[in-house]
């Protein structure tokens, strides 16, 4: 053992690879984040979020905590509970930017226009913006039909990079799938799922947005989304729905 | 300790950073982390509601229509009161406004249910889409200006009846003055020769009441009612309008015998114009004063205690005066299926 290996040097200890003496990952905020970020990648976003919950009862003031769970509860369409939670995150880390912008996008879903530009408006003039405000901006942009959000995400993908640019690369082509833009939305998913090959969420949009088009490969990505998760109803419904195209569906691609 | 979120180094025992107001980490804060939760049976009003407010606000980045609308026009209609009153017309004050996107899915699901209601009028399914054309048409009136004006809830949804009471007023005076030509009613009788069942609803035509307009065997729509027979004598309430069947007019003398009617001697087709089932045992003959007609229909007839039919009571029930004749049945209007116009009785 080094000599000064129990020593604490600030934030500078790698709380990613903590593990107990019995090789077993220690079970803090982080680790449950990871919980998290792998649920969501399963597209099991109730289950992220309470990883996220019991994130935060190991850290009570751990960050991403509180954005994944008010990100958790826009993903599972609780817009007015992810409204009334970021102003409580927002008591905690005030005139976060990346709150205020999730705050519009709880607002822009919630179809409250005017309250969701101005949040994102104030998102981004606080001093470090980052990829995920510019997200957010795309998509309440892309809510008022503005041809300004392609900017936001062309913004948001280049300033994002390592494991949270896969993640932002996923959340742009998410939105471009809801939003019908698929041949855009491709772009990203189509590398996406070789980077994140074990992603069921990523397999599922990008079925999605195969679907969309028309193309037939959208049943293998389905196919691959329900290997990965068996249980995930949305995929095995959109499968079904694939299968169940009309003559004419089939004929023009559409 | 130093700030997590701009590594600000503040001094021991900070629970907040002094430089950006962040919870400092290892203060001892004891915060609820579990966030509030939707009940299920929230979620499709709250998508309704969603609906409704993606539905009525117009994005500013679209370009507006270019309504070429003198500019006083423009001004009044952002006005309460004026907007009000130019919504008489759904969506006007939007037009005049420039903001018809807003509502056009309004005023175009408002014509679809005018439409559909005036369609079926006088059923059930027919009132249902005129209560929701008048639903748009408040909705619309509504959002035009009060919407935005009126913050408080208990405010809104009181305006909102008041404005729908309005417009429902506005409708039911629409319909009596510029459609009262027309009268709807219901017949009791099922005559097979006119393709018409008890039941059916009938529209008739005031205009074509004139005695000269009618013939034996028309339909006519009448106030009719029930008629009771108690201690007190056989009894005749003013009911609903009801289809009848002009057998005899004045002057005529109408026998009923072997379930047909004898006018003046003369047998008639039993199939154009039936005997209602009503009438029972044996009826004397009667004779048609002025100013009246003999109509066959169908009543609800109750006879208490040991009173019998009698000739008394079909003169009460079937002889009708000439003011009591609303119109002349002209088409089936209900059920939409058999649609289409009577047949005149030879």
């Amino acid at each position: 053992m080094m000599r000064f290996s129990n020593l604490e040097f600030g934030d500078k200890r790698d709380e990613r690879s903590a593990k107990t003496p019995a090789g077993e990952d220690i079970r803090d905020a982080e680790y449950f984040h990871k919980q998290a970020l792998r649920y969501w990648l399963a597209g099991d976003f109730e289950v992220a979020l309470r990883n996220y919950s019991r994130a935060l009862e190991q850290n009570s003031v751990f960050y991403p905590g509180w954005l994944g769970q008010v990100q958790m509860l826009i993903e599972l369409g609780e817009y007015k509970e992810a409204a009334v939670w970021v102003d409580k995150a927002l008591e905690m880390f005030p005139e976060h930017p990346e709150l205020l912008s999730a705050k519009a996008v709880a607002c822009a879903r919630d179809g409250r226009m005017e309250k969701a530009i101005a949040y994102s408006d104030e998102s981004i003039t606080k001093e470090n913006v980052t990829a995920r405000v510019w997200l957010a901006r795309a998509e309440v942009m892309l809510s008022r039909k503005s041809s300004i959000a392609q900017n936001c995400i062309s913004k948001a993908v280049s300033a994002a990079c390592g494991e949270e640019g896969l993640i932002i690369r996923l959340q742009a082509g998410r939105l471009l799938n809801q939003n019908g833009d698929y041949a855009f939305a491709m772009q990203f998913l189509r590398t996406l799922v070789d980077e994140l090959p074990k992603s069921a969420l990523a397999w599922y949009e990008l079925g999605c947005c195969q679907a969309g088009l028309g193309r037939p490969e959208a049943k293998a990505s389905f196919e691959q989304a329900l290997k990965l998760r068996p249980d995930w109803a949305a995929a095995d419904e959109a499968l079904k729905k694939f299968n169940a195209r009309g003559f004419f569906s089939k004929f023009f691609g559409r | 300790m130093r700030c997590q979120r701009c590594q600000f180094e503040n001094i021991p025992g900070e629970s907040r950073c002094f430089k950006c107001g962040s919870v400092l980490g290892g203060a001892g804060v004891v915060v609820d982390i579990h966030p509030p939760r939707m009940p299920p049976w929230k979620r499709p009003l709250r998508s309704l509601l969603r609906w409704f407010r993606l539905h009525s606000v117009a994005p500013e980045e679209l370009p507006r229509p270019k309504v070429k609308v003198p500019a006083f026009m423009r001004i009044m209609s952002k006005e309460t009161f004026v907007g009000l009153i130019l919504s008489i017309v759904p969506g006007l004050a939007h037009y005049i406004d420039g903001r018809f996107r807003e509502v056009r899915w309004f005023v175009l699901g408002w014509f679809l249910a005018l439409l559909a209601g005036i369609s079926l009028y006088g059923g059930n399914m027919g009132l249902l889409l005129l209560g929701i054309a008048v639903g748009l048409h408040g909705w619309i009136a509504f959002q035009h200006t009060l919407l935005r004006e009126i913050v408080e809830t208990a405010r809104k949804f009181g305006t909102l009846t008041i404005l729908l009471a309005a417009i429902g007023f506005a409708y039911w005076g629409i319909r009596s003055t510029i459609f009262s030509e027309f009268v709807f009613g219901h017949s009791n009788l099922a005559i097979p020769f006119q393709n018409v069942q008890n039941g059916d609803l009938l529209l008739g035509r005031r205009s074509l009441s004139q005695p000269a307009n009618l013939n034996r065997g028309d339909f006519v729509l009448v106030r009719a009612g029930n008629v009771i027979r108690g201690g007190s004598g056989p009894v005749i309430r003013n009911g609903p309008i009801m289809a009848g069947q002009i057998v005899g007019f004045s002057g005529d003398t109408i026998l009923i015998a072997g379930r047909a009617f004898i006018v003046n001697g003369q047998p008639i087709d039993s199939n154009q114009i039936p005997v209602p089932e009503w009438i029972t045992g044996k009826i004397k003959p009667v004779q048609v004063p002025n100013d009246t007609y003999f109509i066959s229909d169908d009543y609800n007839v109750v006879i208490r205690g040991n009173a019998v039919m009698n000739t008394e009571l079909v003169e009460r029930a079937l002889l009708v005066g000439v003011s009591e004749i609303q119109a002349k049945a002209v088409m089936r209007w209900l059920p939409l299926g058999r649609r289409g116009f009577l047949r005149t009785a030879q």
